[in-house]
């Protein structure tokens, strides 16, 4: 298991110093930089230049970087002329990660039993409630979707806050914008997946000793089933708790999803990189629990990787 | 056994974080108390609320490079004089003298001004915040507005030493400011954010981190701010400043709203004082909005670097054939105002405003079709074509809704009435920025425009002189440089007179289409008092408002 977890963390490691490279080079290949406000001067431009040290060599650039970035410093923002991108990731990241935590409790949750239920059920009018129900939640884009909540409970009912992040009662409708995309495709990932298992041999060898039929489920085919939705957990938790621009704006709640739209339009290429490095290290992170959590779910898994 | 209980523990987990949902990142800062809802707490302190699409970039005024982050520090710093709507009033200085070449201004300051650390306000204060501005090594990307110093080209350049700036402290309440050149809307520069004082001891301290924080920075204005971060900017009145009794707000909050429609949502809600409304909402809201001019003027640029658009016959054509009232209508339903001339009419003139003062409608509303017909025909004959058909334009545009509409609109005009062809390119606004540079090949036709830094008509003019470094339509007139030079050794009327024609002459030679002023639509609460919009330098003056009833 030790050999295993290592091997993990080892390529983990060489996928963020390659993404690295790629997006740094990239993004000084991005035409304009990131001084080009009509109105600054040629000198203007020239001294900015200097005071951020994007006029020196490309290559002596990277290697300055790099060296930062092992000390943990990402850098100055352009944009934001005096605040660090540490500085603006660590006061945006605690509020996309609370919304992002909640929306995806809701959707799990929600979304597992949404499926289960929907599988038991094969074929009646409970299983294609909940099939409409998943099929609105992966096709209604989220833009939709927030704006539609904020209207009638905030706006037209004014039952909740239709904005900002100052309590529980704030977080209901971000939450649930945020996570219904994805307890849709978990509820349709679940039902799929516990029709599959259902056909297996040793549901029935199960069935056949004599086992109760909620042990057989619960036991034998949900165990088995679940494996498809711990797949997709890995990229949906890094991707849910660093931000969406969409609901984020929508709600007026200040966390990370602004800098990947913002970041790239002024081409601010320190808070690029920061982005993708943090997210970029949180998706690689959270890809590797989940191979780990493989390990651990299903042992096949785990002699295969030895 | 030990995988059951490794689920049970992360299903507990789950469960935890889904109800322990009574905490929330920001709840210790941006409790009831500092947002102003006075129903709560029956407190009645007196918060102004509003918002921004993007956060307030910096509270370093030195630095500031947008007009949101200028509303922000004219409310915490203090000028020299301070532009109150059009008129400058004194702020940190009590007055000044002007030598009689005007050259050399003298400000007298006031001795009661205090910083929020209760350290005097003195000459050298503003010594040090002009200069930082000019300095290569401060790196304020809006240098360029030092080129009215003395020595301040040569200094943002870095030819020169900072000490060779032309601003002095003679002693600790009189400055001493020489310019490059006369300039009679200097004084009204000096309300703009970038030359705002800054103290040498606090910058030093925190060095690149200056303004990085509420704390690492200090103010002399009427306003300190106590949060920056985290989508909101707060401030609360100052009680060091010397005019403090004027002050009727207790505090200001300034919310990042990316969504205008969530912030007029907020607004109808009670959660904000004012709002900007999106053109799409302004029918609904119609007689409770008022408007103000943003001082952008839109146009698109015509690169004279084109072998077709060099011939002055061809861009006549294009500027006639366009039916300004028809575009504005389809591209902005009819709530900007068509642009007739080049300069916003309502920046000052020698008295009054420019445009009441020097009136002109160059371009009819609706075009000119058979004019246009007239200067197409010789234009033709001209660059030897047959045809307007051959003729094919590269439009490069922004990639905004906005924008992209104004392109399809105009260049739609241009086939349909003139029968050139127009091939649009949109691209991410940072790349056309970029563009916007003398001698590129990369447009022949690009929109653009231009919003004013100083209420005079020279802060648009003096783009299109031809060794201008925005000069990107590659304009070349001897008679508009001779023009725009005689305005800078002249004063008053007789300036103004040669500015007058310096615009007539741009337009008589077609350099640019320009099509329209853009107006900002904005709601305020009822219950608020003496709130000003204007377009230089900020654009909500909320200083001296009041929270009444």
């Amino acid at each position: 298991m030790t050999k295993y977890i290592l091997k993990r963390v080892g390529i983990s490691l060489i996928t963020i110093f390659v993404l690295v490279t790629a997006v740094f080079f990239l993004a000084r290949l991005m035409p304009g930089g990131p001084f080009n406000d009509p109105k600054l001067s040629e000198a203007a431009r020239e001294n900015l230049s200097a005071y951020y040290g994007f006029d020196k060599p490309v290559l002596e650039q990277y290697i300055t970087y790099l060296g930062n970035l092992l000390s943990g410093n990402l850098g100055f923002s352009t944009k934001y002329p005096s605040q660090t991108v540490n500085q603006l990731l660590a006061s945006s990241f605690p509020y996309s990660a609370d919304l992002g935590i909640r929306a995806l409790c809701l959707a799990i949750s929600f979304g597992l039993v949404f499926g289960i239920m929907s599988a038991l059920n094969r074929g009646n009018g409970i299983d294609l409630f909940f099939v409409i129900v998943a099929v609105i939640g992966t096709s209604v884009p989220d833009f939709i979707m927030g704006a539609l909540l904020q209207y009638f409970f905030a706006i037209e009912w004014g039952l909740l806050p239709i904005a900002e992040y100052k309590g529980f009662a704030y977080t209901i409708l971000p939450s649930i914008g945020l996570g219904f995309y994805t307890m849709a495709s978990v509820s349709r990932i679940m039902r799929a997946s516990m029709l599959e298992v259902v056909q297996q041999d040793y549901i029935k060898t199960a069935r056949s000793k004599g086992i109760s039929r909620f042990r057989v489920t619960w036991k034998h085919q949900i165990r088995n089933a679940i494996m498809p939705v711990v797949t997709i957990l890995g990229p949906t938790v890094a991707a849910v708790l660093t931000g969406t621009f969409v609901i984020e704006s929508l709600f007026v709640i200040p966390g990370m999803g602004k800098y990947y739209v913002e970041s790239v339009q002024n081409n601010d290429y320190s808070l690029i990189l920061g982005m993708t490095v943090f997210y970029g290290a949180f998706l690689v992170f959270c890809n590797m629990v989940v191979d780990i959590l493989y390990g651990i779910i299903d042992p096949r898994v785990r002699v295969a990787g030895k | 056994m030990k995988n059951k209980r490794l689920m049970a523990l992360g299903l507990a987990t789950l469960l935890t974080l889904s109800v322990a949902g009574c905490s929330t990142p920001g709840d210790n800062t941006s409790g009831s108390s500092s947002t102003g809802d006075v129903s709560q707490s029956g407190s009645t302190e007196k918060i102004f609320r509003y918002s921004n699409v993007a956060d307030i970039a910096t509270i370093d005024p030195n630095k500031v490079n947008a007009v949101a982050d200028a509303t922000v520090s004219y409310h915490i710093y203090d000028p020299l004089y301070r532009n109150v709507q059009g008129t400058m009033q004194p702020a940190a200085a009590e007055s000044y003298t002007v030598s009689d070449d005007g050259l050399v201004y003298t400000f007298t300051l006031r001795k009661d001004a205090k910083w929020s650390d209760g350290e005097p306000v003195t000459a050298h204060d503003f010594e040090y915040g002009m200069k930082r501005l000019c300095d290569p090594a401060a790196a304020c990307a809006m240098s360029y507005l030092g080129v009215v110093f003395k020595n301040g080209a040569a200094v943002t350049a870095g030819e020169m030493s900072v000490d060779e700036l032309g601003v002095k402290a003679l002693d600790d309440y009189t400055l001493e400011i020489t310019l490059e050149t006369p300039a009679d809307y200097f004084l009204s520069m000096t309300s703009m954010a970038q030359f705002m004082p800054a103290r040498q001891d606090i910058v030093e301290k925190y060095g690149a981190e200056f303004g990085g924080a509420p704390e690492k920075q200090v103010y002399n204005g009427p306003f300190v701010v106590t949060k920056y971060g985290e989508g909101e900017l707060l401030m609360e009145k100052n009680p060091n400043y010397w005019d403090a009794d004027s002050i009727k707000l207790d505090g200001v909050r300034v919310l990042t709203v990316a969504d205008w429609t969530t912030a007029v949502s907020m607004f109808n809600n009670g959660e904000l004082d004012l709002t900007e409304v999106p053109s799409e909402l302004a029918p609904q809201y119609e007689g409770k909005t008022e408007a103000y001019y943003s001082g952008a003027n839109d146009y698109a640029a015509l690169n004279h670097r084109n072998e077709y658009l060099a011939n002055k016959n061809l861009r006549l054509a294009m500027n006639y054939a366009v039916n300004r009232e028809e575009y504005n209508l389809l591209s902005h339903n009819g709530l900007y105002e068509e642009n007739l001339r080049y300069v916003l009419p309502q920046v000052r003139g020698v008295e009054g405003d420019y445009g009441t003062e020097y009136p002109l409608e160059f371009f009819p509303l609706q075009g000119d079709m058979e004019k246009a017909q007239e200067y197409l025909d010789v234009a033709l004959e001209e660059l030897g074509l047959s045809d307007p058909s051959e003729i094919t334009f590269k439009l490069v545009v922004a990639d905004s809704d906005a924008s992209k509409k104004e392109a399809e609109v105009v260049s739609n005009q241009w086939e349909q009435n003139l029968g050139i062809n127009i091939d649009i390119n949109m691209v991410p606004s940072a790349t056309r920025n970029a563009l916007l540079v003398p001698g590129s090949d990369e447009y022949d036709i690009i929109m653009s425009g231009w919003a004013p830094d100083y209420s005079d008509p020279y802060s648009y003019l003096e783009l299109w002189y031809s060794t201008s470094g925005y000069n990107y339509l590659n304009y070349n007139s001897a008679e508009y440089d001779a023009y725009i030079d005689a305005s800078k050794t002249t004063t008053g009327a007789e300036r103004m007179e040669n500015l007058f024609n310096a615009e007539k002459t741009l337009l008589a030679d077609g350099a640019l289409v320009p099509l329209q002023l853009r107006e900002v639509q904005y709601m305020v609460a009822d219950n608020v008092e003496n709130l000003n919009a204007y377009f230089i330098g900020l654009n909500y003056n909320y200083m001296y408002a009041d929270i009444v009833g």
